[in-house]
């Protein structure tokens, strides 16, 4: 037994007053030790004992308490209530789990087993039919599916499960294949914006009975690729025009070199065009170079090409009418009389969407025209429209035989509705679609041409088959056995079919053999049947890489005006500039410093050049310099330099150092229109820890201690600058760029356009006017341009959007008091920003314009022209890109094989000189759009380039 | 199967003459439970008409009187709190109950209720009546999961444990409720004992 203390009695009493101690429990101990201490303390016994009594009384107060309220009276009916709408549900629950699978039995066993189903799953099990078209057929099939949720390219070798080839969210449709079988040709728009997506109506490829009343969705632009299921699939593009939407369906050329398609003239600013837009018809080189336009075919649809490769057809919608328009494919533009129209305008119509086809040996044409048709009167027969007429004209082209009235030779009966048309490769026989548009599918008609003249065709339908959308060029397999389709089968589900209709002809009233050859619903179609011609040893890419351009003559190189200045790397010892006449002559080294010289600047007359030097040496101060100095003009001819030879300097002009104290960092200089001063953004203290920037004025040939800084107040100023090219007597404007306080409350990206209006430089007033420029990044800037004739400045930063970088363009009015934004690129920052600002006309980026990254200094305006142009990269391209400065479609000038660094114009506007790795290059733009090459001036690369008179 | 099992039993199968009788027979208790809980006897009623009703969706086959008592007295203490919860009361009480604590314990007949608003009857007439009265004010006072504990200890006269189980807790902390409901209760019970000059004394302080 242990002593416990007062408080520790205390707390047993409270235990033991809650049952936890007593003297038998496990508790026993603690129960003995508070007795033995209650016995010796009185203390804590008249302490028990008042716990005795509260505990007593306790009882007694709550009796009493709760006592004075007796309980209301409970109620079991809501019990009783719940419990029998509880019976109630079960009970229906009950009924519903039993009838609802009964009912939905049924229903699958109605429609499983209907009667004609049931015929054909007990006449032709799974398979049969199947095994006997891979026995007579072991060729590909290409077909368009959406099974994977887009539209993609799927390959069927045997079996009922295809092999996706285009793996690509983008739509991938309208496959064909090339004459040899081992390539296929299509359309896609992965290379198209995707945040360009709307809906379109679909256009004729899309004349389908499922897509009726419906709208396909394109993502953008669609372009031609080629690719090769049987080796690498992966697909090659071959189109990348500007401002042309491509048209199904493709045709290849004979020979495999050319594709044929429709291409529509896109509106400016869209990617896709409306139905209204201008539509001809395209040759595309699988170079992807020469893309050529045939004159005289405006209005183009379903473009052709003739079994034999001669002949081109379309479909020409021009005019009211309607007409069929084949011209020859070697023939001259000269002699574009060998069109040949066939159809007379009064024997019907062409119908929508419906074909047209070359025999197999080029020889004849079948069509297809809808009423109303001529009575025997001479009168229309309004109550025939809807009846539609499979025509025949034999003899084509040479003896092309017509009736006086121009209707063709052969007429076959009039059909309702009658849809393609499609001939059999031994040229026996005509497959038909016929249906209305409401039809879910349509019939498919067959008949044998008529071996005896005079008599008619028969056409019967195929009975239980029918085809939901067209009839592909390659529908046949080459035995010509086989018809691949996209239908039904006894109205089961909507797959890949294969119809024997050889049998089917030969044996009218047998049950048809049909194989269902792909296991989706519904999500198929457009079948294409691999040829199987001779190898035609096609090679896309390297014909793209091959695409040959001839050199510039030495007469076009001659008329190279003005001259070049730019930076090239000389090696261990820095940076040298050189001044070059692109027309010949040995370049000058302007400045052969033991250090760093950029940024060459020919003054408006190109009798002098600025130029930022960074000295490494102690003959003058550390840091950046700005040099001026009058450049002899290259007179001598073309040095072998032209050939990638040395840079030899042929001695340096002087120089006279502007600012001999040396700046921590002077930006691109930019000279006043008299030639008087210079500008440029500088940096005085460190570049990271104080952009304390100012623009300064530079006497050009004034004392260099007289330059004027002007501070940006609070903000700081951006890295370019630009002189008006315009200087009116009392008026000297420079635009530059600021960032920073007082501008961060004006817009997202606190960035204005701050024109600096000098009014006399000696008495140094200056009034600086903002405007803020929404949406553009500063730390992105890459271009400050003003228009030559002083009109306009443009502004070029970057912005970053889903993983790629855009370039951003702004255009301003120098002179507007108020909405100065002229126009700008879809692709600011704050898209809710852009879109708000409804004034201005948007730029539209073509897919073109995406970029990896966006040159500095790289905004130029074209001379001449309303254009501006820039440099946007990809990883292994360069593309210079031209803007219309009001506002409207960019297009892609030059596809270099290399990034590009930088660009210049001449001084006129006809020649585009750029650096790249491989060099510095020149381009007579006139000679370039007919197929001249680029000429490769300096076989080292530079940058800095500025062109001079 | 004892008698109680087998009319639990029925109760499940959903005879009402079986639910008739163990609303009867626990609806006195369920009331107290929920009337010291509630501290109104109105809002304890439907409390009580709710725990009894949704007791009756918890039943297990097989339970006997002690585990349907505790299950009963759960669903009691959570309608309670339902209850309270729509009524804002318990934030009536906590905002009062500070106010009161600083009060001596009234022991004159009529100036009780400050903090007890339906602790009736108030007349009583010999020291016994008054004595009892007092106390079960002193208990009104108290916060509420002491009140609650209390109650259960000894109106119900569950040992500790039970009362945990109930109150879903563990028994140290019901022993220290209970410890603390006590030391307060002590007093107050000193208080009522005292001779009248004494308690006149005290409450003349105020």
């Amino acid at each position: 037994m242990n002593e416990i203390s007062h408080e520790q009695a205390l707390s047993l009493m409270q235990s033991e007053a809650d049952g936890l101690l007593d003297e038998g429990g496990f508790a026993r101990q603690e129960w003995a030790n508070l007795h033995a201490h209650l016995e010796t303390c009185p203390t804590c016994r008249a302490e028990d004992r008042r716990l005795r009594i509260l505990q007593r009384e306790l009882h007694a107060a709550l009796r009493a308490g709760l006592d004075a309220h007796e309980p209301p009276p409970v109620s079991v009916q809501p019990v009783i209530e719940a419990r029998a709408a509880n019976e109630i549900n079960k009970r229906r629950l009950t009924r519903t789990a039993l009838i609802a699978p009964l009912a939905l039995l049924l229903i699958m066993l109605s429609i499983w087993l209907r009667p004609d189903q049931l015929a054909v799953a007990l006449l032709d099990p799974w398979g049969t039919a199947a095994k006997e078209f891979y026995a007579s057929f072991d060729g590909q099939i290409v077909f368009e599916s959406r099974r994977g949720g887009d539209l993609d390219l799927y390959l069927l070798q045997g079996g009922l499960h295809p092999l996706n080839l285009t793996h690509n969210p983008a739509d991938d449709s309208d496959a064909v294949w090339s004459p040899d079988g081992a390539w296929v040709a299509f359309l896609s728009d992965r290379a198209a914006d995707p945040l360009n997506a709307r809906a379109i109506e679909p256009r004729e490829q899309w004349v389908g009975s499922t897509l009726q009343g419906g709208q396909a969705v394109s993502p953008g632009k669609r372009e031609v690729f080629v690719l090769a299921p049987g080796a690498d699939p992966a697909p090659i593009q071959v189109s990348a025009e500007p401002g042309v939407a491509w048209l199904a369906p493709l045709a290849w050329s004979a020979d495999g070199k050319q594709l044929a398609a429709g291409g529509q003239i896109l509106p400016a600013g869209q990617e896709i065009a409306n139905t209204d837009a201008d539509s001809w018809a395209y040759l595309i080189g699988l170079d992807g170079a020469s893309v050529t336009r045939l004159p005289n075919t405006r209005g183009a649809g379903q473009v052709r090409l003739s079994p034999t490769g001669h002949w081109l057809g379309f479909l020409s919608q021009r005019s009211l009418e309607r007409n069929f328009i084949f011209r020859q494919l070697d023939k001259t533009p000269a002699e574009y009389s060998s069109l040949i129209s066939v159809m007379a305008t009064n024997a019907g119509e062409y119908r929508p969407g419906a074909g047209f086809a070359w025999s197999p040996g080029s020889s004849e044409l079948a069509y297809i025209v809808e009423g109303p048709f001529l009575n025997r009167g001479g009168s229309y027969q309004p109550s025939n429209r809807a009846v539609s007429q499979l025509r025949r004209v034999v003899g084509f082209p040479g003896r092309m035989e017509l009736t006086p009235e121009g209707r063709p030779l052969v007429e076959l009966p009039l059909v309702d509705g009658l849809r393609d048309v499609a001939w059999s490769p031994d040229g026996t026989s005509l497959v038909m679609l016929q249906g209305t548009e409401q039809d879910p599918c349509w019939s498919l008609l067959a008949g044998r041409m008529p071996q005896v003249a005079g008599t008619e065709m028969e056409i019967f339908p195929v009975e239980g088959v029918c085809a939901e959308g067209k009839l592909t060029s390659r529908p046949w397999t080459p035995d010509g056995r086989w018809l691949v389709f996209s239908g039904r089968w006894h109205g089961g589900n909507a797959a890949i079919y294969a119809l024997d209709l050889q049998q089917a002809i030969e044996h009218p009233n047998w049950a048809p053999l049909v194989a269902r050859l792909t296991d989706s619903n519904g999500l198929d179609r457009l079948p294409q049947v691999q040829p199987a011609f001779p190898n035609l040893s096609l090679n896309p890419q390297a014909a793209k890489a091959a695409a040959p351009r001839r050199p510039l003559t030495a007469d076009e190189l001659a008329a190279a005006p003005g001259q070049l200045a730019l930076n090239v790397n000389a090696g261990t010892t820095g940076v040298d500039m050189l001044a070059l006449s692109p027309n010949g002559g040995q370049p000058v080294v302007v400045s052969a410093l033991a250090g760093m010289e950029d940024s060459p600047v020919w003054s408006p007359t190109s009798r002098q050049i600025a130029l930022v030097g960074t000295s490494f040496t102690s003959n003058s101060a550390a840091g950046q310099h700005l040099y001026v100095g009058a450049v002899p003009g290259p007179t001598a001819t073309r040095g072998p330099q032209a050939a990638g030879g040395p840079l030899i300097a042929s001695g340096p002009p002087v120089l006279n150092d502007l600012t001999p104290d040396g700046m921590t960092r002077i930006f691109t200089p930019s000279w006043s229109p008299d030639e008087q001063y210079l500008t440029a953004v500088t940096l005085a203290g460190s570049v990271s820890a104080n952009p304390n920037t100012a623009l300064a004025i530079f006497a050009a040939d004034g004392d260099p201690y007289d330059t004027i800084f002007i501070p940006a107040g609070g903000a700081r100023f951006l890295g370019p600058s630009a002189w008006s090219p315009v200087n009116a007597v009392g008026e000297r404007r420079i635009a530059a760029l600021v960032s920073g306080r007082p501008f961060d409350s004006l817009t997202n990206y606190n960035l204005a356009l701050a024109l600096v209006d000098l009014s006399i430089i000696a008495q140094e007033r200056v009034v600086i006017t903002y405007q803020s420029v929404d949406g553009m990044d500063p730390n992105q800037v890459r271009g400050l341009a003003w228009e030559p004739d002083g009109r306009r400045i443009a502004v070029l930063t970057e912005v970053e959007v889903g993983g790629m970088i855009y370039p951003q363009v702004a255009v301003f009015r120098a002179n507007a008091e108020s909405d100065p934004l002229v126009s700008r690129t879809q692709w600011f920052a704050d898209m809710a920003l852009a879109s708000s600002q409804s004034p201005a006309q948007s730029f539209v980026l073509p897919p073109a314009a995406r970029s990896q990254s966006v040159r500095d200094d790289g905004l130029r305006w074209r001379p001449g022209s309303d254009d501006l142009s820039l440099v946007v990269n990809e990883p292994e391209r360069g593309k210079v890109v031209i803007y219309p400065a009001a506002g409207g479609p960019a297009q892609v000038l030059l596809n270099w094989v290399e990034p590009i660094y930088q660009h210049a114009w001449s001084p006129e506007g006809a020649w585009l000189a750029f650096s790249a790795e491989s060099g510095v290059w020149l381009v007579n733009l006139a000679a370039y759009q007919q197929g001249g090459a680029p000429y490769r001036l300096i076989s080292q690369g530079g940058w800095g380039l500025d062109w001079g008179e | 199967m004892s008698a109680t099992t087998q009319l639990f039993e029925r109760c499940l199968a959903g005879d009402p003459g079986s639910i008739e009788a163990v609303f009867q027979t626990y609806r006195r208790s369920v009331f107290r439970l929920a009337y010291a809980t509630l501290l109104d006897s109105e809002r304890a009623g439907r409390a009580m008409q709710a725990g009894l009703l949704s007791v009756l969706s918890a039943l297990r086959p097989g339970i006997n009187e002690e585990d349907f008592q505790r299950l009963l007295f759960q669903h009691v203490l959570k309608a309670c709190q339902k209850e309270r919860s729509q009524a804002g009361w318990q934030k009536t009480l906590q905002k009062n109950r500070p106010k009161f604590l600083q009060r001596p314990i009234q022991t004159q007949p009529g100036l009780n209720g400050t903090a007890a608003p339906a602790a009736t009857p108030t007349q009583y007439s010999d020291a016994i009546t008054r004595r009892k009265m007092g106390l079960w004010n002193a208990v009104c006072a108290l916060p509420e999961a002491q009140r609650v504990a209390l109650t259960l200890r000894y109106e119900f006269e569950l040992p500790v444990e039970s009362v945990a189980r109930i109150l879903r807790s563990s028994p140290g902390v019901v022993h220290a409720r209970l410890a603390a409901a006590r030391q307060v209760l002590g007093a107050a019970l000193d208080e009522l004992m005292a001779p009248p000059g004494r308690a006149a004394q005290g409450a003349g302080h105020e």
